[in-house]
């Protein structure tokens, strides 16, 4: 990847998507997220009859004397949100021009960059057939460097295999978190199980589906020998435009099937064209939700 | 099957590697551009879709390819033009080629001539001889020649045609068509095609002779300005002077302008513009006084592409007086008045007694009334012997004589007209005329029906003439014909020895001097020319027309060559102008722009590179 990919001109982009993010979101409270988990934070969350055993601190002792029952009051448990990215590095994210994986990499930094402002927990997951490079637990924003430098680094890997990737990454992160997969989803095996994998494991899920314009229509014709950029396998075909229009119709199906299924799951959806300003696709983002409790 | 144009070994040798190239260039066509996409099951999906129309599909390329090759194939026939042999073939072919001048008009706007697209084609039927089948090949000129006899061997018949070239004459349909009589041989089936300029009906006696000869007539329009005589003489009024006698004729079918130029041995003498219509003709004469033993050119300029008869030669003879011995009994004014009024003649009059045929040194001697022995050399005219001789036997009396016919074409009587010459009605002196019996040597010049008059005999060294009448017994001294025959004989007298003469026509044994050792003759190019020996005697003959000159014991003696065929000269009546009739054929040019296969190469070319181009272009297949 080239190295001018993050520029003084992609690091000025990065504080004003954050200053973006945070005037988009204005009075939504940015440093902590608060977690289903009921602890001992500050923020009252409910009340629940005493059990023996219970800590007695935690008695509201005004709701006692009204009521004449022991309540204790409940907190809701602060903690750090993970920010997973999956970032797919196999090679059919290579086709195209430009490339799909040169605006994945940049949405991967930019959302990284903010999570970090956030004071999230982010990590960057590279994979294809399975994770082979991965960035854990940045926190600090001077971290972001080392994100830019992995991500150079990124290069063409095998034969995208979702559910193993999937798999993997569950097996490696047992804490919960958001997980922010960018891909263009071509997996033969399907991509279904992989997503309803993550989200049993109650993992939050967004996906960012990147579509190249020669997907979308394509402008060659006449005799052409189809090869597939993972596989390599050939195949001969003369292209007309009735044949044409019915792979459009046939990629159409493919991308709303895939929406479909994430709304079907509760789970984010966003698709980009991979040759639309990476901050566009950001922006899309955080209006869809992305990274905002 | 045979090819016309082609032969079979090259017809195959250029379809073959065309094919070859129209299968390698449709391979090309076939490598198709490799297109990468991220994610082939989508596509695949496609597939299956369209699995159904493969087999048309690869069927529609193959049919593709199978109509290239049909195309090419064709477009091979229609350039070869194939003939099928069948059994219905002859086996003997006479192939005459006309070699005759107007052979070698040129033939469109490239630089071939008539005689090049006739042996194109002959070449062809060469080629295209089936197996078992013979050839002669014969080149119909003046005279006709057979330059190969029957045979089948095609590479003899080629090099005969590589060596074939248009003459200057034209052609000998006599001889010809007696040639090829004996040639052919109709009962055995014998063809004859005739490649000329002419069709059938501008080669009528062939065509009439030979009712089921191919005639294939080459050769378009064109329009042709001519000398169709040329000559120079003494003048006849003016004895010191030379006469030049021109004739320009316009063959075309558009008024043409031009000028004549008359050089004497490479200098300008004379100049005469000219303007004629179509089929026009204009004489030139020029007299001159400056003129003696010279070489004279006569050259037309004029905008025309046939310029081969544009220039005529002629060789001046020598400026002498013509001595003449008149041998009679009294004096004879109609006879020597008429000799001496002609200032060439120096005449010197004897009466028989003193005649000694050994001390005649004269160039003329004329006998009248006598008969007595000749002298070795010169020209002895007898006038009126009144018994037989041992040089010429007199027959009976001629009752009432006229003169019927003579021979205009002789040189001696070239202008001369003896009708109604009267002869005195005097019995005694018709009692004189009589009949004058031929030998074998002799030729008669004029005739009294069956009886001659007038007899020739030529000798190696002299020549004998005879009239078996006196001219003061006629009126032939009042009549113009008297002066101009004298005025013949003088010339006959001077042109003796050979090599006086103005001029020759071509494909004529020419008598060399004898007595000069043996002589060297070169052409107009500076070429040796053959001589051949004859008892005793020695010949050339020239083929081209120019100045041709001889050379023995240090002298040099011109000879002027001239060729005047009007028929041939006629180019405006080409080919195509002419209505064919069943059995003829014109081919025109194949240079011409309007050759449906040059159309068709063009076609298939456009059409090649336009489907080439357009193939990855295309948005449809």
């Amino acid at each position: 990847m080239p190295q001018q990919l993050f520029d003084e001109d992609f690091l000025k982009k990065l504080e004003y998507l954050y200053l973006v993010s945070r005037k988009i979101f204005a009075g939504e409270r940015r440093l902590e997220r608060r977690s289903k988990k009921i602890g001992s934070g500050i923020e009252f969350a409910d009340y629940r009859n005493y059990s023996p055993g219970d800590d007695f601190r935690t008695i509201d002792w005004k709701a006692y004397g009204r009521f004449e029952r022991l309540f204790l009051r409940l907190y809701e448990e602060e903690e750090d949100l993970s920010i997973h990215f999956l970032l797919d590095a196999s090679p059919s994210m290579y086709v195209g021009s430009p490339p799909k994986v040169e605006p994945a990499l940049k949405i991967v930094a930019a959302l990284a960059y903010v999570g970090l402002c956030n004071l999230d927990r982010v990590n960057i997951h590279v994979c294809s057939s399975e994770i082979h490079h991965s960035l854990r637990q940045a926190k600090r924003r001077g971290e972001i460097f080392n994100i830019f430098r992995l991500l150079q680094s990124v290069q063409p890997g095998g034969l995208t295999r979702l559910e193993r990737v999937a798999a993997q990454f569950l097996s490696q992160n047992r804490k919960r978190g958001l997980v922010i997969w960018i891909s263009d989803f071509y997996d033969y095996q399907g991509y279904e199980a992989a997503v309803k994998q993550i989200r049993y494991h109650h993992f939050e899920c967004f996906l960012i589906h990147l579509v190249s314009p020669e997907e979308l229509e394509p402008s060659v014709t006449g005799d052409i020998s189809l090869l597939d950029s993972e596989t390599q396998k050939r195949r001969d075909l003369t292209l007309t435009p009735s044949i044409l229009a019915r792979y459009q119709k046939l990629f159409r199906a493919h991308c709303d099937q895939l929406e479909s299924f994430c709304y079907a799951n509760e789970v984010g959806y966003l698709r980009g064209n991979s040759t639309s300003p990476f901050e566009d696709l950001v922006l899309k983002a955080f209006r869809k939700g992305l990274l905002v409790q | 099957m045979n090819f016309t144009n082609l032969s079979p070994a090259l017809f195959w040798s250029a379809l073959l590697p065309l094919a070859a190239a129209v299968i390698i260039l449709y391979i090309l066509k076939l490598r198709r551009r490799t297109y990468v996409v991220p994610f082939s099951p989508l596509w695949e999906q496609l597939f299956r879709q369209k699995e159904t129309t493969d087999l048309f599909k690869r069927l529609r390329q193959w049919l593709s390819l199978a109509l290239q090759l049909l195309f090419l194939t064709l477009l091979m026939l229609a350039w070869a033009r194939p003939t099928i042999q069948t059994f219905k073939d002859p086996p003997y072919l006479i192939l005459a080629v006309d070699v005759s001048a107007s052979m070698s008009a040129p033939e469109g706007e490239g630089d071939r001539t008539r005689l090049e697209l006739a042996l194109q084609e002959a070449g062809a039927r060469v080629e295209q001889m089936a197996d078992g089948q013979r050839m002669l090949l014969l080149a119909a000129g003046n005279p006709p020649r057979v330059l190969v006899p029957f045979t089948d061997e095609k590479a003899t018949l080629r090099q005969a045609l590589r060596e074939l070239q248009p003459g200057e004459s034209d052609i000998d349909w006599k001889a010809t068509v007696k040639l090829v009589r004996a040639l052919c041989d109709s009962e055995r089936g014998d063809q004859i095609v005739f490649l000329s300029d002419r069709t059938r009906v501008k080669a009528r006696p062939l065509g009439e002779e030979f009712p089921d000869a191919l005639f294939l007539a080459f050769g378009r329009p064109l329009d042709n300005v001519a000398i169709v005589d040329f000559n120079a003489r003494r003048n006849f009024a003016h004895p010191a002077d030379f006469q030049i006698l021109a004739r320009i004729r316009n063959f075309g079918r558009e008024k043409t302008s031009g000028t004549l130029r008359i050089r004497k041995n490479g200098q300008l003498l004379e100049v005469a513009d000219w303007t004629l219509g179509p089929s026009e003709e204009a004489p030139f004469s020029f007299k001159n006084s400056s003129l003696a033993s010279d070489l004279l050119v006569a050259e037309v300029e004029c905008a025309e592409a046939f310029r081969k008869d544009n220039h005529a030669f002629a060789v001046l003879p020598e400026k002498r007086k013509i001595h003449a011995l008149l041998v009679t009994e009294a004096n004879n004014l109609f006879l020597e008045a008429a000799l001496r009024v002609n200032s060439h003649f120096e005449v010197t009059r004897l009466p028989p007694a003193s005649y000694n045929p050994a001390a005649v040194h004269h160039d003329l001697v004329l006998f009248n009334g006598c008969a007595l022995e000749p002298g070795e050399r010169g020209i002895y005219l007898y006038l009126g012997p009144e018994q037989s001789s041992p040089w010429w036997t007199l027959g009976h009396a001629i009752s009432n004589p006229i003169v019927s016919d003579w021979d205009e074409k002789h040189p001696l009587l070239r202008w001369v007209a003896f009708k109604d010459v009267n002869f005195f009605a005097d019995p005694s002196t018709h009692a004189r005329v009589r009949s004058i019996l031929l030998t074998p040597k002799d030729l008669a010049l004029a005739r009294c029906f069956e009886d001659v008059l007038l007899a020739l005999r030529e000798e190696e060294k002299r020549t004998l003439l005879c009239a078996s009448f006196r001219v003061e017994e006629t009126d032939l001294p009042l009549r113009i014909a008297f002066p101009i025959f004298l005025a013949n004989l003088g010339s006959l007298a001077l042109g003796h020895p050979p090599g006086a003469q103005t001029h020759y026509p071509l494909n004529e044994w020419i008598e060399l001097p004898a007595d000069e050792g043996d002589p060297a003759v070169t052409d107009p190019s500076g070429q040796p020319v053959a001589v051949l020996s004859s008892q005793g005697k020695k010949y050339f003959q020239a083929r081209e027309r120019g100045l041709y000159a001889s050379m023995a014991g240090g002298k040099t003696h011109p000879y002027a060559f001239n060729a005047f065929y009007p028929e041939e000269y006629d180019l405006a009546a080409g080919a195509e102008e002419t209505p064919s009739p069943e059995a003829s054929k014109v081919v025109s040019s194949p240079t011409g722009g309007s050759a449906p296969w040059k159309i068709a190469v063009i076609f298939f070319l456009l059409a090649s590179t336009a489907e080439w181009w357009a193939y990855h272009r295309r948005i449809t297949v």
